[in-house]
């Protein structure tokens, strides 16, 4: 086995060094020896970056970059823990998780001085101030099988529908999609992320619809699969992989907004090669790299970057009328929450 | 007449029983290895066509590849480690009088009763400020806790039970207390031992809650890989990952009991 | 060369014990207190900090959706123990009667459940219990059903998947005490006119008792802390309390509270287990008390 990998690494190297060749004495490899290592989020997230943001580095600089892969919870614990050694140069977060990196300070501001694509990212997508750099953007939407679903679902609000009874599926509450979930629901409601009561009206009434709270995507994409549900509330890149896989999902754009979280790159405080991670953050906000996520998983992108035609057709924000729909989130006091929020659900669901 | 009756009522029984339990058994982990073999991109019931072709994608794999080469040797590792100090703690237990029995009794089994969450975190805690989490002894460690409680349940059983007579006999024509041990005492309990290194070997093997927290630097555990793959994914790349993991045990198993089968002859 | 007696007596089990002592005491209960302390604390999201406050307990007690879930978990823990037993036992006592050869492959099923990724178990699972799953399948080719049940996300469900996950740990402790067992005692029984029934209850038994606790024992620990299965087959429609721990501190990241949730399983769990095997033992004690007479 130890004799395959290496056998692989060298001819793997070899192989790069020669597509590179050209390049080598240009560059002069500034980077080579160094591996950033990365917390991934694994399976074809990771396998999508790897190839648009980590082989250009490693072609054009000698750059090598690790994804590691863990749970982001589970990685923001060791995180935090080892303030001193971080495990990680660079850490991946949604917008929840960046309201905790930066409280605990164990992130790097980051400006176009360093990163001069930052200045392509679009207006509402930094959330942070000069925290973070936003690279990929997903939404939470409902979903619906148009082959048993025939009125359409409009809306949010319509998981409560009657003919639903027993075909319905929402995400758990230890995923922030439930979160998301609620503020949608409370905003068709009357109500807002100070006043969330109407969103535990729905989930009442939709009790009867609801099969189950699905833990992991992967537990939900199941259950549409095997047409346990027909419809329910899920990631827009996943009702997509539910079309590749031959179902009929349609996606549905609620009208009075959509809630989303981005996805952000952060350079780690204490990181030995800042210079690297900059390259990194540079090179994810490129076309190139930018785009490689859409195009393994079909998420939206958070940068002027022009849309190839079949991504434009795919994603669900391909347009400033769409971007528009997006709807502010206020993270911190989303977090603020989340316990009260999550145990009401429970509560709720609970049979 | 009566007894007859009984006799083959329980027997019947017993056989439905054994026949319903071997199903329930194997039928999760069966179904796991069939639809490793599709063809197809989705892990479905039943698989499309036949290949090897998601066991050309593992091997390929340098991630999952990796990852079962740390759980492999960190199992091993922790098992003959837990095997050691299970043997010396449970044969102080059962053939010494002291005080403070219960309580240690109570000692050794408490880990499993501690949600693994909360065992990950506090381990991780502690291995912070020792500044040692970037190597592989939390995982090493934690495993071991993990593994002790297993250990010790099953030699404590197996050593109450055996009897002492020989071990006394033996005694008596003054044979040293050590080789009373070797040449009576572990050869008699041997189901037990066998079945505690399996014990601590599947416990390392399979941890994900724990190994979550403590997996250092780039060596992930395979159950962790798996855990999060199947967090964005789920191809049958998963099932061809699991398939392996099944086959990896099998032979250390038969391994463990032809080495143990092979001494017990001598 | 004999040392003195009493002084063996003393040094050799403790120099015995000493690695599993210390092993134990350094990386479970100084970890384990690190957390304890930490459950006094009232921020949540903090593991080190200073201040001592019930908060977390309070949230907990003055809630009664909690107590009914601790409740539901030790039910759950007890039923799953129950039918493990009831199965295992038979299985467990028919794999120590086999010869080795026989026994092999039996031993092999009953091992490869452990071996498997959870995630990976519950695929199986899905496969067996879903809408067009396995068992649906043949519910409706018989005629027994006219259309397809939800069998999953529900209580029987996360109950039935906890019984197969644990069921090793049963047959596995049954197994090896009754291994040594000596069979003549039973043919020395049945000589005696005993039925197998009368055998069993009257020196089987008692004498794979210390197995009987050990896999029960086992198992209870094992379903009360489970997260993973309750989560996934049960959909959050069937709560138990190691999965509202795990959301607690994976999802929420309150770690104060959810160190103090574990904590309160901790407690009730190993009074459960204790109050069941002193009431265990005192009816064997009074049973024996009369076979003696």
């Amino acid at each position: 086995m130890i004799k395959r990998r290496t056998f692989l690494k060298v001819a793997a190297t070899a192989t790069a060094g020669a597509l590179a060749a050209p390049y080598v004495h240009a560059e002069s490899k500034k980077f080579s020896g160094i591996t950033l290592r990365v917390n991934g989020y694994g399976g074809l997230y990771d396998e999508a970056l790897k190839k648009s943001v980590a082989a250009p580095l490693e072609e054009r600089y000698g750059l090598k970059v690790q994804f590691i892969a863990g749970t982001t919870s589970a990685d923001f614990v060791k995180l935090i823990a080892n303030r001193d050694n971080p495990p990680y140069d660079l850490f991946m977060g949604d917008s929840p998780n960046m309201v905790e990196l930066t409280k605990a300070g164990m992130i790097e501001e980051i400006r176009a001085s360093e990163v001069p694509n930052v200045k392509r990212i679009l207006p509402d997508f930094r959330e942070f101030g000069h925290y973070g750099v936003p690279f990929s953007v997903a939404s939470v939407i409902p979903v619906y099988n148009s082959k048993y679903i025939k009125p359409p679902i409009a809306s949010y609000s319509d998981i409560a529908r009657p003919d639903l009874v027993g075909r319905a599926v929402v995400m758990a509450p230890a995923t922030y999609g439930s979160l998301l979930t609620l503020l949608g629901l409370a905003d068709e409601n009357g109500g807002s992320i100070e006043n969330v009561e109407p969103a535990f009206k729905i989930m009442s009434a939709a009790k009867t619809n609801i099969v189950a709270l699905a833990q992991t995507n992967v537990a939900e994409i199941q259950m549409f699969q095997n047409e346990e549900v027909y419809a329910g509330i899920f990631w827009d890149g996943r009702a997509h992989e539910l079309r590749t896989k031959g179902l009929p999902i349609v996606t549905v754009v609620p009208p009075k907004g959509v809630y989303s979280v981005t996805t952000y790159i952060n350079v780690v405080k204490g990181n030995k090669y800042p210079e690297a991670a900059y390259a990194y953050a540079e090179q994810l906000l490129s076309d190139e790299g930018v785009l490689g996520v859409p195009r393994a998983l079909r998420y939206g992108v958070t940068t002027d970057v022009t849309l190839p035609e079949e991504l434009r057709r795919d994603l669900l924000f391909n347009s400033q009328g769409r971007i528009a729909l997006k709807k502010k989130v206020d993270w911190e006091k989303l977090i603020a929450n989340r316990s009260a929020w999550t145990e009401e659900l429970n509560k709720i669901i609970r049979s | 007449m009566r007894v007859d009756l009984i006799d083959r009522a329980m027997a019947a029984s017993g056989a439905a029983v054994r026949a319903i339990v071997y199903a329930m058994l194997a039928l999760p982990a069966l179904l796991v290895i069939v639809c490793s073999f599709t063809s197809g991109d989705s892990l479905n019931f039943p698989p499309t066509g036949f290949s090897m072709r998601w066991y050309r994608e593992v091997w390929q794999n340098e991630l999952f590849m990796t990852a079962l080469w740390t759980s492999t040797y960190i199992a091993v590792l922790v098992s003959t480690m837990a095997l050691a100090i299970g043997f010396a703690a449970a044969f102080a237990i059962n053939r010494f009088a002291f005080l403070g029995k219960g309580f240690l009794q109570a000692l050794a089994f408490s880990p499993l009763i501690i949600p693994a969450v909360v065992l990950g975190i506090g381990l991780l805690q502690l291995f912070a400020k020792l500044n040692l989490t970037q190597t592989i002894y939390p995982l090493l460690l934690g495993h071991l806790v993990l593994a002790i409680p297993y250990v010790m349940r099953t030699i404590l059983a197996s050593l109450s039970l055996h009897d002492r007579v020989l071990e006394e006999a033996a005694m008596n024509l003054r044979a040293s207390p050590l080789k009373v041990i070797r040449r009576i005492t572990l050869p008699l309990i041997l189901p037990g031992l066998l079945s505690a290194a399996i014990f601590a070997f599947v416990t390392s093997f399979g941890n994900v809650t724990v190994s979550a927290f403590l997996t250092y630097g780039g060596h992930v555990t395979l159950p962790v890989q798996i855990f999060t793959y199947v967090d964005t994914s789920y191809d049958p790349l998963v099932a061809a990952v699991s398939s392996l993991m099944i086959v990896i045990t099998l032979v250390i198993i038969l391994v463990i009991e032809r080495l143990i089968g092979a001494e017990r002859v001598v | 060369m004999e040392e003195p007696l009493a002084s063996r007596r003393v040094l050799t089990p403790a120099l015995l014990l000493a690695p599993m002592i210390l092993l134990l005491v350094l990386f479970l209960i100084v970890p384990t207190f690190g957390l304890l302390r930490a459950s006094f604390l009232s921020e949540s999201h903090l593991l080190d900090g200073s201040g001592f406050s019930l908060k977390q307990y309070i949230r907990f007690f003055s809630d009664s959706y909690y107590s009914s879930v601790l409740f539901e978990t030790f039910v759950d823990g007890i039923i799953v123990s129950l039918i493990c037993l009831g199965i295992g036992f038979p299985t467990g006592y028919s794999l120590a009667r086999l010869s080795p050869p026989a026994r092999r492959w039996r031993i092999i099923i009953v091992i490869m459940p452990l071996t498997l990724s959870l995630v990976v178990i519950v695929f199986g699972w899905l496969i067996i219990l879903g809408r067009n799953g396995v068992i649906n399948a043949l519910l409706l080719s018989s005629g027994i059903a006219s259309s397809p049940k939800q069998l999953l996300f529900s209580r029987p469900a996360v109950i039935t998947v906890l019984v197969q996950q644990f069921l090793p740990f049963m047959i596995l402790s049954v197994m090896s005490v009754v291994t040594q067992i000596d069979p003549v005692l039973e043919h020395a029984a049945a000589n005696l006119r005993a039925n197998r029934f009368a055998t069993f209850r009257k020196v089987v038994i008692p004498l794979a008792l210390p197995g009987i606790f050990a896999g029960f024992n086992l198992v209870f620990v094992l379903s009360i802390s489970a997260f993973i299965t309750p989560r996934l087959i049960g959909g959050n429609r069937v709560a138990m309390l190691g999965s509202l721990i795990y959301e607690r501190i994976m999802a929420e990241l309150n770690w104060p509270s959810g160190a103090a949730m574990a904590f309160i399983l901790l407690v009730s769990g190993l009074g459960v287990t204790a109050t069941l095997n002193a009431l265990a033992a005192s009816r064997l004690v009074r049973k024996g008390g009369r076979y003696a007479r």
